[in-house]
Parts: structure tokens; sequence; C-alpha cells
């Protein structure tokens, strides 16, 4: 329930509350302020309080009233008046007889006067007339003023500047409420954005600093935060953990390897001293059987720990963009001795062209160090081996029994795992054709192949 | 070259004895060390150290670059048993040779014999390739048999000089050009050929036979011991 009343919605409600129970103060207070103005009798130059109709009206009443038992001097008396309140007014009045004083001095017939009458009705300019008294022939009282200078009370200019005040006043006290609102929302998001993208930069997420007024704690952003930050310290707790079973996994292949190669190290120290002594040929024949062993063995233990690291994604990789062929035959140098020494006739043919691949230099290597350990392993019969490279390929030929043929040296399997792991990895291509006449293993960029 | 001086750190008893007796038999005087202590004050004494990388107590890493502070002009080759990328880089970036168990014994004194010549501690000790005597750092060269003598171009002597310190090892174009002209190696450049002919007149018996210095199609060179 307390999360309910503390939630963005609610809170919002109450901000619209606010703003309604706010509403009467506003209306109140426009009300009275517009009061005042009409009450205050000047609204300025361009509408003087006395121009509006029923203020003319009424004048002219009173002045008629005035007039009305006064001879034609109180009549002239009152004219007069008007005229000094409405200086652009037609002003004069008629007699029992139809004879009109003032402004005008004509003698109009009862047909005139209706006809009159009737004309300034409604129309232009604005006509009050007045009788005199009850009868008839007491004569009336006409006042007129242009259209334009009238106008009805209250003065309609202020009319449209209150509503417009109005409006614009209630809706900029709820624009405000509002505004308030989510510029609080907005602050904490940004806030929430900004520890997000400082994660970004170190690769580890800052927990934010929790809300300090209570109101706030038990909204939607704050469980945000909250949840931002146990994400954030779950992070860092797992990468310290991931960092040191990293560790730990690299003291163990370490120590693995160590304590696996001592004893082939000693054995290959025994071995060579046995080879001083007087042996028989046969003698001779089992100690470069053990030596060749040991070696394999020492490969296989070096294959072991990089297969192990490099499916469990922790070998290091950093590819560059490289010559290939270059790579190639710097390694084909180094393997070139051991080839001569098991006999194999070694055609390389490396142009002076490089092939830029991107590529890790030590994972081409091993690649290499693999395939030809492989061909050293299982092509020994065939004696040949052909290293070469053209069109964006590098080739690799020996004329080996096949893989699929069985030859004592069985276990190339780590080997060729690690080559197929990596060679991926580096979005290469190994296409391998193996028949009895040998084996073909062909690498290319695999972008190539499509 | 008899008579250098080899520290040898290494904790594996059956191991260090037999290649302290390997060593000796070819004429080195080995000091053989268990652990890292007493190392340093045993390195005044040293040629070139070589250096196991799991000991007791410190470890050879740190043993090495102390070893280094002290004495920057001591050749080090770390011998380990760990193949792992970062600890051939580890090792690297302070010693001069690496090599990993287990190893062949002629190997480990075929690099000790290279970093002595590299660290001049074997100066001015004649090299023999076939009949020729070779002092490089004189830059003479005698055939034993004809008593003929020639002296070698400053780049001549460059390359001989890396061909003598990678024995029996084929060097690619691109490595002999780089380390003796320290530029890159632009494909289809005659000038390591022209080099390497000049070469070949002044070692070779016959230059169109080599007997030494090998040519490895597609690959490179290769001076055979």
């Amino acid at each position: 329930m307390k999360k309910r009343l503390q939630s963005l919605l609610v809170q919002y409600l109450a901000v619209v509350l606010a703003f309604l129970v706010t509403l009467p103060v506003i209306f109140a207070t426009g009300v009275l302020t517009y009061s005042a103005y009409l009450l205050s009798e000047e609204w300025g130059d361009a509408f003087p309080a006395h121009y509006t109709t029923e203020q003319i009206e009424e004048n002219a009443a009173s002045a008629a009233h005035r007039a009305a038992d006064g001879g034609e001097a109180a009549k002239r008396l009152v004219l007069e008046e008007l005229r000094s309140l409405y200086p652009d007014a037609e002003l004069f009045w008629v007699d029992g007889d139809g004879h009109t004083h003032g402004d005008r001095s004509e003698r109009w017939t009862v047909t005139e006067t209706v006809q009159f009458m009737k004309a300034s009705y409604g129309g232009d300019p604005y006509t009050v007339v007045k009788a005199f008294g009850e009868s008839e022939e007491s004569g009336f009282l006409v006042i007129r003023v242009p259209r334009d200078k009238t106008y009805k009370s209250p003065p309609p200019i202020a009319g449209w500047v209150y509503t417009f005040v109005m409006v614009l006043l209630v809706a900029s006290v709820f624009l405000l409420f509002s505004w308030l609102f989510f510029s609080r929302i907005r602050k904490r998001l940004l806030a929430l954005q900004r520890s997000m993208s400082v994660a970004a930069e170190t690769g580890l997420p800052i927990p934010l600093e929790q809300q300090r007024k209570r109101w706030f704690r038990g909204d939607e952003i704050s469980e945000l935060e909250r949840s931002f930050n146990r994400m954030a310290v779950q992070v860092q707790e797992s990468r310290a953990r991931e960092k040191e079973e990293e560790e730990l996994r690299k003291g163990l292949i370490a120590s693995l390897s160590h304590d696996l190669r001592t004893p082939l190290t000693t054995l290959r120290g025994h071995a060579y001293r046995l080879q001083r002594e007087e042996l028989s040929e046969e003698g001779r024949r089992s100690l470069g059987v053990i030596d060749e062993k040991i070696s394999f063995v020492d490969r296989l233990i070096d294959n072991l720990l990089s297969f192990t690291l490099l499916s469990a994604g922790r070998l290091p990789f950093t590819p560059e963009r490289k010559d290939a062929v270059r790579l190639l035959r710097s390694i084909v140098a180094a393997w070139y001795p051991v080839l001569e020494k098991e006999g194999f006739e070694i055609d390389v043919d490396l142009p002076d062209e490089g092939i830029w691949w991107e590529i890790d230099v030590h994972w081409f290597q091993r690649i290499w160090d693999n395939l030809l350990q492989n061909v050293i392993r299982h092509a020994k019969s065939g004696g040949y081996v052909a290293i070469s490279a053209e069109d964006g390929r590098l080739v690799l030929e020996d004329r080996g029994p096949g893989l699929q043929a069985a030859t004592p040296a069985k276990g190339a399997g780590v080997g060729l795992e690690i080559v197929a792991l990596m060679v991926k990895e580096m979005g290469l291509h190994l296409a391998v054709e193996s028949g009895e006449q040998g084996t073909r293993y062909v690498l290319c960029l695999s972008a190539d192949l499509r | 070259m008899s008579g250098q001086r080899v520290l040898y750190i290494e904790d594996e008893t059956e191991i260090g004895e037999w290649v302290k007796q390997d060593l000796e038999g070819r004429g080195y005087r080995v000091t053989w060390l268990l652990s890292g202590d007493g190392a340093v004050a045993a390195a005044d004494e040293a040629d070139v150290v070589i250096l196991d990388v799991m000991l007791p107590g410190l470890d050879g890493f740190t043993i090495g670059q102390r070893l280094k502070q002290q004495r920057s002009d001591l050749p080090i080759l770390m011998l380990t048993a760990r193949t792992s990328l970062d600890d051939k880089l580890a090792g690297l970036l302070f010693a001069d040779d690496y090599l990993t168990k287990p190893f062949h014994p002629e190997e480990l004194a075929a690099r000790v014999d290279v970093l002595l010549r590299r660290f001049g501690a074997a100066a001015a000790q004649p090299v023999l390739l076939g009949s020729l005597r070779i002092v490089l750092e004189e830059n003479r060269i005698v055939d034993t048999e004809t008593g003929r003598e020639v002296s070698l171009t400053q780049k001549e002597h460059g390359l001989l000089a890396l061909f003598l310190r990678h024995p029996n090892q084929i060097l690619t174009k691109e490595q002999l050009f780089e380390a003796v002209w320290g530029e890159d190696f632009i494909g289809g450049d005659n000038t390591l050929m022209v080099h390497i002919r000049h070469l070949r007149e002044k070692i070779e018996r016959d230059p169109s036979k080599p007997e030494h210095l090998q040519t490895i199609r597609g690959l490179g060179y290769r001076l055979k011991r």
C-alpha cells in the first residue's frame, strides 16, 4: 500500500489535485482585481467611462429631467452641459410645435418626427431621445454620439484582456506545477543515465547515491535506482570473481605445465646420458623413440593447455593487419631443419607479394606449427611437403596416406582442434582435401569464399 | 671457449645435476644454485646466467630483473617449463633468450654459446667455418688451407655476423634485410641478393656451389656449420 501511495502516478495526481485546489484562489483573485478595475471609473483615454451607452442614456435622462420644468434657458443650459461632456455629439431638442433648437433649426411635422425616430433606432450615430415631461407638448431632447465612440459597459478590451490573463494564469500555474514535478524526475533520470555512461568507460557501473528525501524513496525511479545499484554491485562482484577464477586457472595451468614438463626434462636428460654409453643398434633406436615421444608429449601438453584456454576464450587474442605470406615464410624457415631431418623433400613457393590479413601473429604461428607437426607425424611416408601462396590462399600439401588412414602416430585431435578453433575465430577458412595420394590444406579468408 | 663461467639457478636436483655435468663436459665452469638466494652475489663472478622460472622463494622473473638491474651486460637465458605466451613475453622483457623444457642439451649449449658471443664475453674468439678462420671483431677471414685473407664491407660483415649468431637456421630475406639495413624489405629488391653474392665470393671456394651459405628456395638463406 505504501508503494502505491508513493508511486509516480499518485505523485502526479497530487500535483493535479494541488492545482485544482489553487484554481478557486486564482479565480477569486481574478474576479476581485477585475471588479476593482471596473469600479475604478476610469478605464483609460480610449474608453472614457461616460461614453458607455448606458452612461449616455443616463446623462441624457437626467438632463431632460432637470430641464423639464424650466423654459428655453434651462434647456439650453443642460444642452451646454451635455456638450461639454460629449463635444463630438449632435445635440438639440424639439419643442411641442416641432421646432428644433440647438444644433438643428428645422420644423418637423409629426410624420417627420416619427421618421426620425425610426431612422435613428439602432443606427449610427447612436441616438438617445428623452422627453422633457409627461405630456407630448413639453418636447424631447436628442443626443447623437458617433457609434465608434460609444460602447457597452464593460469596455470590450478589458473583457478580452481579462479572459486572456485568466487563461494564461491558469495555464502557467498548471505548467509550473507540472514542470516542478517532471524536472525532478528528469534530474533523477539524468543522474541514472550519467552513472550508466560512466560505467561504459571504466567497464564497471558505479552505484548511485540513495535518495535523501523520504517522499521519493518509494517511487518507481527509486526502485530503478535500487535495482541499478544492486546490478552494479553484482557486476563488480562477478568481475572480481571472474578475475580471481582467471588467476586461479592461469596458476593451475602454469603449475600443471611445470609439473608435467619437469619429469619430461629429467627423462630427456637421462636419455641423453644413455646415448653416450656404449649401446647396441637396437638400444640406440629405442633411445631415438624415447626422445621423439618426449617431444610428442611435450607438444601434447602444450596443445592441451592451449586448448583449455582457447575453448574458455581465455587465450590472449590481438589481431593485427599482417602479411600472412611473410609470417608463413619465417614459420617455414623455422620448421625447415626439422622437415629436412625427417627426410622430407620441401617445395616452397612463397612470392614477395604479400597477402594482408587481420590476424593474431601467435595464433597464426600456432596454426601452422600444428599443421606442419601433423604433416611430420602422418605424412612422413610421402616424404614430400609443398608450401605455396597464390590468389590470397595459403596452401600446404603432403603426399601422406591421407587423414582417414590410420597411422602409427595418432593423437592429432587436439592439435587440429586448436587449428579449427583459431581459424574460425580469426575469420579464416581452412579447407582440407585428403585422399590416398596426400592431403591438401588451403587457408583463405572466409569472406573470400562467398 | 673454455673457462666461461655459467651461473645456473635450478631447484630440480635431477635436472640440475645433469645440466651441470653436461655443461662442465663442454668446458664451462658452472655454479649451480638451488634458489635465488645468493644469486646477486654470485652474478659478479658469472659470464652468463641460466635461470629457471619456478623457484622456491623469489621466482625467476624477479631474480632475473634484479640481476639485470645490477649488471645489464650479463646475458640471461630463461629456462622454464612454462610455455604460455604471457610467460614468454614476461620473460623476454628482460631476459636475452628463452628455452622451454624439455630441452636438448645441445640446444642449451648452442644458445649459451650465442649469448656469450653476443655479449662479447667470447670476444676475439675465432670461429671456424670449414677451412675458414673468422675473427669477426677484427674483420679478418683467413683460409687456413690456402692462406688467402679477405676483409668484408660493412654490410657483408653485418650479414655474416647475423648468420654466425644463428648458425644452421634459415633467415628469411625480410629478417636479413631489416636486421642489416634497418629498413623495411620491399618485395623485388635485389640489394640483398647482390650482397649475398659478394659475401659468397669471399667465403666460398666455389661461389656457384656454396658449401656454407645456402640458398633455401622461397624462404631465404642459411649458414651451415
